[in-house]
């Protein structure tokens, strides 16, 4: 029995490839600034250097580099000096 | 019951062919028909509704064929035909409106010959060596767009001909083209337009 919900979910899949494929997605604003606060200090820093100069929340800014991790934008790895904090660095 | 939900699926399936259809129609005939009629209509470059073909056939299978072949003949007939669109006889409206309605499904069918089948449609065989079509994957339906432009303008092609409405091999090139990049330049828009629902996965 054909689903007609079932079916448009199907298209709009479709739509989120064709913006994959093509990398239509761009970056919010609060994205934008962990990103360029990563960027300014040489490609590499930790979370709480991005919380204090991006002026967002600790929520916030590991929702954002969760998402920008998952687009293999970013790398986090452990701190050598503070085990409890991550460093972050930009792929691209 | 099984009958309600068929019925109800059927109208959702009709409406939303429709609509589409037309929304598609009044969009190519407002913005692109306007730069192509000063040298003379010979066929769209850019025919936006075959979208509405391809997509609704696709996804909906053989339910939407009902819904598409009477918005063809109202858009032709009403909405271009107040714009001097439509020079056609009625029977030749309605036969030139069925050749483009059942192009997708011929393409389709076709394709199914050639290995690569569709789920939403009936009337072949499912094997385990069978190809499936993916309608999550946008280069198969880009594919089937291909088949369905080749189908369409050829069938158009050789109506005209035979009906003596034109003999001219442009629109042939015309049409088929025009099928292709209408149906791409809409699934590039669609999914310009909805990215901003997308960005919260």
């Amino acid at each position: 029995m054909p689903d007609f919900k079932k079916q448009i979910s199907t298209f709009v899949q479709m739509l989120r490839n064709v913006e994959d494929e093509f990398k239509l997605h761009s970056l919010t604003p609060n994205e934008k600034a962990v990103f360029y606060t990563i960027m300014k200090s040489d490609n590499v820093c930790n979370i709480s250097q991005i919380v204090n100069e991006s002026g967002l929340s600790r929520s916030t800014v590991y929702k954002i580099l969760r998402k920008l991790e998952n687009r293999n934008m970013i790398e986090a790895f452990p701190s050598e000096s503070d085990k409890r904090e991550s460093i972050v660095s930009l792929k691209v | 019951m099984k009958s309600l939900h068929n019925l109800k699926y059927f109208l959702e399936v009709s409406i939303t062919t429709f609509l589409s259809f037309n929304l598609l129609y009044v969009i190519w005939l407002f913005f692109i028909i306007s730069s192509e009629t000063a040298s003379g209509f010979n066929g769209s470059i850019m025919y936006v509704p075959h979208a509405a073909r391809v997509l609704t056939i696709c996804y909906f299978g053989i339910s939407a064929v009902p819904a598409l072949f009477a918005a063809h003949i109202f858009c032709t007939s009403t909405i271009g035909g107040a714009y001097g669109l439509n020079n056609l006889m009625f029977i030749d409206l309605i036969g030139t409106s069925f050749l483009s309605t059942v192009c997708v499904l011929a393409a389709l069918y076709a394709m199914a010959g050639l290995g690569f089948k569709i789920r939403t449609l009936p009337f072949y065989e499912f094997t385990k060596d069978s190809v499936y079509l993916d309608l999550r994957n946008h280069k198969h339906i880009i594919m089937v767009t291909v088949f369905s432009a080749a189908v369409h303008s050829l069938s158009l092609y050789v109506y005209n001909y035979l009906r003596a409405i034109s003999s001219n091999p442009e629109m042939f090139v015309r049409f088929f083209v025009g099928d292709i990049l209408g149906t791409l330049v809409t699934l590039f828009a669609l999914s310009f337009m909805l990215f901003a629902f997308f960005r919260e996965r």
